[in-house]
């Protein structure tokens, strides 16, 4: 059974049950997500499991350590770069329709969401600078 | 060691989180480096008060590092990612490099209004919450409720979410399903009255995990399925009969309950991270003919367990056995059922491999109203 309209292939090795059902196909909303620079590379729109392949994510299921996080609002995404982490980092935007894969929405104070990517959908060509 | 106790900032993982000490004492963690081992964070001990400040956006993360209440920083790390055991030493807040310092001016993100007290209660504690409210005929021209009624309300929904757990995460893999079953995450805990009724609030024992998730929705949201269907009896006895065992005696058992006192139940709950809260009522004219049909169902409500593994004792004279299963080593023991044309002779201890099935039946200890399983042997072959 289909529980999205679209067949997907994922950017990264899936568990199974993942992602869960009540993720959904965006539709061309704007999501935002920080970079090392800009232009950004893969390695910014990859999972902790893809960074850190060999770690034992004890206490995060697998499904969600596969995913990026992504926000709706701008503000709350720019906001991270004041966090140790993040200082040197940009915020960029992009559109994701139902070719980019499914998101869900988890942390809703923040507006954030857990995005699990397709394989043909390329973030690196298709986001913009959002921050000046 | 720090224990992690929720998340206050998530990007890829945690990055702002509350954790406590063996003493309950909390502390506001910021997330400072991470490698392929482990999670390095400053940690900084905050009373209530302080950590309220801070989630009502009245003081800046950075003011809480540099200026701690009682001169102490700690250093956390994990093992492997492993935030039920951060591991902490003390720093002093001169000895903090820069680049581990927040930016001025960060504050949480302000929370959304919540659009009920359920949802409103379960952000705040940070569970699960569930409101259960009745009406049975005493109630109804007085504030009063009888006490065992309200009692035997809150025992079977308990046991109902206990069963409803168990069932959801049946088919999941079995080292998931132990991992998850290793903490109690079907059990509430009742905090509160709605004033002038008897609407219970309830939380879930156990908290949000790292991500905002609390186990016990898998429960409610099974309950949720079957309840949906209650103006439509033959549906809804269909799905509980798919659903089966324990959970099925459970859910007949509370119709029986709402229709036998006559007390319309209905329920409302939400997760700290949901949007929205889900309600559900069940009248007294719907419980009825859902009751009756699921106690005219005799093959439901029988639970059956399949084992396989090899014998450690066997006990021909009084029809008891123990044997030590080859999924996950754990030693199960049980009876004869009298009912079955099945004996214990010849059976092997130690060294032959035996395919037992047994029926499990849930017997209520006399004073404390606990249920254990009895394992009931019905057949057995040697594999």
């Amino acid at each position: 059974m289909m529980k999205w309209d679209t067949v997907y292939e994922w950017a990264e090795p899936l568990p199974d049950e993942c992602p869960p059902d009540d993720a959904a196909s965006p539709e061309g909303e704007t999501y935002y997500r920080m970079v090392e620079s800009f232009p950004p590379t893969d390695k910014d729109f990859v999972s902790h499991r893809e960074l850190y392949p060999n770690k034992d994510f004890k206490n995060v299921p697998e499904c969600v350590a596969r995913s990026c996080s992504v926000f709706s609002e701008y503000g709350c995404c720019a906001e991270l770069t004041k966090l140790p982490r993040h200082k040197h980092k940009r915020v960029v935007s992009l559109e994701l329709d139902t070719s980019s894969g499914v998101v869900l929405r988890t942390f809703r104070r923040q507006h954030h969401y857990s995005w699990w990517r397709s394989q043909n959908f390329d973030p690196v060509t298709l986001c913009s600078l959002a921050d000046s | 060691m720090l224990k992690h106790s929720r998340t206050l900032v998530y990007y890829d993982g945690p990055e702002v989180l509350v954790a406590e000490d063996p003493l309950g004492t909390k502390h506001l963690c910021v997330l400072v480096e991470v490698d392929e081992t482990s999670d390095t964070f400053v940690c900084v001990p905050i009373s209530a008060a302080r950590l309220e400040e801070f989630m009502l956006r009245t003081i800046d993360l950075r003011s809480l590092i540099e200026s701690p209440e009682t001169d102490e920083l700690l250093k956390a790390v994990t093992s492997e990612a492993d935030y039920s055991q951060l591991i902490a030493g003390s720093i002093e807040v001169s000895e903090v490099p820069p680049e581990w310092l927040p930016a001025p001016g960060f504050f949480l993100p302000a929370p959304h209004p919540a659009e009920s007290l359920v949802a409103a209660e379960a952000q705040q504690r940070n569970r699960a919450v569930l409101h259960c409210s009745l009406n049975p005929p005493e109630s109804r021209g007085e504030t009063k409720i009888s006490a065992l009624h309200l009692g035997q309300a809150l025992k079977l929904m308990q046991r109902l979410v206990k069963h409803a757990y168990s069932r959801s995460i049946v088919e999941m893999d079995s080292e998931l399903r132990q991992l998850i079953s290793l903490e109690p995450f079907h059990q509430l805990e009742v905090f509160a009255f709605s004033e002038g009724s008897f609407t219970v609030h309830m939380q879930s024992a156990v908290p949000a995990d790292l991500v905002g998730y609390v186990q016990v929705a898998r429960a409610f949201e099974l309950i949720d399925k079957v309840t949906a269907l209650v103006d439509n009896p033959d549906a809804a006895v269909d799905l509980v009969a798919e659903l089966g065992g324990w959970f099925a005696t459970a859910y007949r058992d509370l119709m029986e309950f709402i229709s036998e006192v006559d007390t319309p139940l209905s329920y409302e709950w939400a997760m700290p991270e949901t949007p929205t809260s889900r309600h559900q009522a069940i009248s007294t004219a719907q419980a009825r003919p859902l009751y009756e049909a699921l106690s005219a169902r005799v093959d439901i409500g029988v639970e059956y367990v399949h084992l396989v593994g090899r014998l450690t004792k066997v006990d021909e004279k009084y029809g008891t056995w123990r044997l030590k299963t080859v999924e996950d080593g754990k030693e199960r023991s049980g009876k004869l059922d009298p009912d079955a044309s099945v004996d214990l002779s010849g059976l092997v201890i130690g060294t032959e491999l035996y395919e037992f099935q047994c029926e499990e039946r849930l017997e209520e200890e006399r004073g404390t109203g606990r249920e254990s399983a009895q394992l009931y042997l019905i057949s057995h072959r040697k594999l």
